[in-house]
C-alpha cells in the first residue's frame, strides 16, 4: 500500500452528490447574476440532461487570459499592444526569505510599470499599503497606486511610473509597505526584454507653423497605457490673443490617421498654462494632455481645436461646440 | 471566465472538490454542504476571478473556506479539542485503513496530502492553495509520512 495509491483508498464520491453538482450548476447558469445572492439549499428544480451536455462543449477553463482585463479594457485601441506586453508568472527574484508579496503578472512600458501580486507568507492578514514612492534600478519613482483588488481577496495591483530611461536586462524594484508590524521593504527584480523597452516612443521636439504663430510639440510619449503630449504655443499679431485662447484652452478633436477622434473633454486630463503676452502683442500658452485611447500606431495626431458652448453655470455643454476645422494641424509620428 | 465556462469547470473538477472537501469535513453532508456553498459562491463571485489560469485554485480555495467556516459552525456548537475526526466516528463507515489514518493527521496536514497524492498537485501550487511557503508544504508531507508510518505499519510511505 502506497500513498501514490491513494486514489484507491479514498472514499467514492456518492451518485447524490454528483446529481447535486449538476443540479446546482444547471440552476446557477440559468439565474441571473445578483450582486449578493442568497444560496438556494437543495433546490428542487430537476434539470434537462441536455444542460449538462452543453456544459461538456464548453471552453476549457483555463483560457490564459490575462489578468489586467479590466485594465486592459480601458486602454481601448492600445489594448493589445498592451496585452503583448504581459508578462504572466514571471520568474521574480525576491531579497526577502518570506516576501510580502508574491508576483504573479507584469506588465511594462516606456511609461509604466504595473504588476499583480498574492499576499505572501510575511503579509498576515492586515491589507498592505505602500509609500507613493519606490525605487526602479535606483531612480525615484511615483507610485500611482497600490490596492487589494478586489479587497479582502489577498491579491494587490501596484502601478509605478516608471524612469525616463530604463535600461539594463531586469527591473529591481524598492517598495516600502505599511504592514501590521511597521513598515516593510519588498524588493524584487524581473527580466525586461526588447519589447518591454521599446514599448514606448518619444517623438523629438519641434515646431509646427501655424496661422500668424507655431505650435511647438515640447514633448509627445506613446505608450500602450498612455500617451502624453505637451505643446506650446506662440502667436503674433492682431489676432494673437484670439488664437492663443482657441488653442490654448485645450478643447481639441484629436483624429489619428485611421479617422478614429477623440475629445480631450472626455477621459483625459488636460493641465493648461496661463496664457500670457509679451506686452507688445505676442501671446503664449501651453496645453499638457495625458490620454490613453489614442492609437499609438497612427502615422499622424491631428489636433482640432474647438469653442465649446457653456451653461448658465459655466458649465461646457456638450457636443455644443464649433469645431474649427480650418485651424487644424497634425504632428507627424513617423 | 464567463459562467458557462465555470460551470464545465465546476463540473470537471467535482471528484477533486470531493476529495478537498471529504479530507477536511469526513462527513458526506457537511461535503455536499460545503460544496454547493462553494458552487453558489463562485458563480456569484466571478467577477473576481482576475486571470482564468488559476481559475482552479481559486474554486478550491473557495471551497477550503466553505470547509473552514463550516468546521467553525460546527465547532461553535460542540466544543472539542482540535477539529480532529474521533476515532469512533470513524468507524461508522466502511473507509480503507489510509483513509482512515489520513484523517487522523491534523487538518492542514491532510489537506496537503490529498492535494499532493491524490489530486497530483505540485509543491509550489499546494503553497499557494494553502497559502503557506514551499517548504512548509515540503514539511508537511514529510510529517504526515512518518505519522502515517506509524499509524499503519504495512503501509509503504
Amino acid at each position: 500500500m502506497r500513498l501514490e495509491n491513494m486514489q484507491k483508498e479514498f472514499p467514492k464520491m456518492p451518485e447524490e452528490l454528483h446529481e447535486m453538482i449538476e443540479k446546482e450548476v444547471a440552476e446557477q447558469l440559468k439565474t441571473p447574476y445578483v450582486h449578493g445572492k442568497k444560496k438556494n439549499r437543495y433546490r428542487k428544480v430537476l434539470i434537462a440532461a441536455a444542460a449538462c451536455m452543453t456544459l461538456g462543449c464548453c471552453v476549457a477553463a483555463a483560457s490564459g487570459q490575462p489578468a489586467f482585463r479590466k485594465w486592459l479594457s480601458l486602454l481601448g485601441i492600445n489594448q493589445k499592444a498592451a496585452e503583448e506586453l504581459i508578462d504572466i508568472e514571471p520568474e521574480a527574484i525576491y531579497e526577502e526569505k518570506q516576501p510580502l508579496l508574491l508576483i504573479r503578472e507584469v506588465y511594462l512600458d516606456g511609461t509604466k510599470f504595473i504588476f499583480r501580486a498574492e499576499a505572501g507568507a510575511g503579509a498576515g492578514f492586515i491589507p498592505l499599503e505602500s509609500k507613493d514612492h519606490a525605487l526602479i534600478n535606483g531612480t525615484d519613482c511615483l507610485v500611482e497606486y497600490f490596492r487589494e483588488n478586489p479587497e479582502g481577496s489577498g491579491y494587490y495591483e501596484g502601478c509605478i511610473v516608471v524612469p525616463e530611461k530604463l535600461e539594463g536586462e531586469t527591473l529591481r524594484v524598492e517598495m516600502k509597505l505599511y504592514t501590521k508590524s511597521g513598515i516593510r521593504d519588498f524588493k524584487f527584480e524581473v527580466e525586461i526584454s526588447d519589447d518591454h523597452l521599446s514599448a514606448s516612443r518619444d517623438i523629438a521636439t519641434h515646431k509646427i507653423l501655424l496661422e500668424s504663430g507655431f505650435a511647438e510639440v515640447q514633448e509627445l510619449k506613446l505608450a500602450p497605457s498612455s500617451q502624453k503630449l505637451k505643446l506650446y504655443y506662440e502667436f503674433f499679431g492682431t489676432d494673437a490673443e484670439r488664437l492663443c485662447k482657441l488653442y490654448g484652452r485645450g478643447f481639441y478633436k484629436i483624429r489619428d490617421s485611421h479617422g478614429n477622434t477623440l475629445d480631450s473633454l472626455y477621459g483625459m486630463m488636460v493641465e493648461v498654462a496661463d496664457r500670457s503676452s509679451d506686452g507688445q502683442g505676442n501671446w503664449s500658452g501651453m496645453v499638457t494632455l495625458q490620454m490613453k485611447n489614442f492609437d499609438i500606431s497612427s502615422d499622424e495626431m491631428i489636433i482640432i481645436p474647438y469653442e465649446p458652448e457653456y451653461d448658465s453655470e459655466g458649465k461646457v455643454i456638450p457636443d455644443s461646440e464649433t469645431v474649427q476645422e480650418e485651424l487644424a494641424f497634425s504632428i507627424s509620428l513617423q | 471566465m464567463n459562467k458557462e465556462q465555470l460551470g464545465s469547470l465546476i463540473l470537471t473538477s467535482q471528484e477533486t472538490m470531493y476529495h478537498i472537501a471529504k479530507t477536511m469535513l469526513y462527513d458526506d453532508t457537511d461535503c455536499a454542504d460545503a460544496i454547493q456553498e462553494s458552487i453558489v459562491k463562485a458563480f456569484s463571485g466571478i467577477h473576481t476571478l482576475r486571470n482564468d489560469r488559476y481559475a482552479k485554485t481559486w474554486l478550491i480555495r473557495i471551497l477550503i473556506n466553505e470547509c473552514y467556516a463550516l468546521l467553525r459552525r460546527k465547532k461553535s456548537l460542540i466544543p472539542t479539542e482540535g477539529i480532529e475526526v474521533e476515532q469512533s466516528e470513524l468507524k461508522s463507515e466502511d473507509y480503507s485503513d489510509l483513509y482512515e489514518a489520513l484523517c487522523r493527521l491534523p487538518e492542514e496536514m491532510r489537506l496537503t496530502v490529498t492535494l499532493y497524492y491524490m489530486e497530483g498537485y505540485r509543491v509550489k501550487e499546494i503553497a499557494l492553495i494553502q497559502k503557506t511557503t514551499e517548504s512548509a508544504v515540503k514539511n508537511r508531507l514529510l510529517r504526515a509520512r512518518k505519522r502515517l508510518r506509524r499509524e499503519l505499519e504495512d503501509v509503504e510511505v
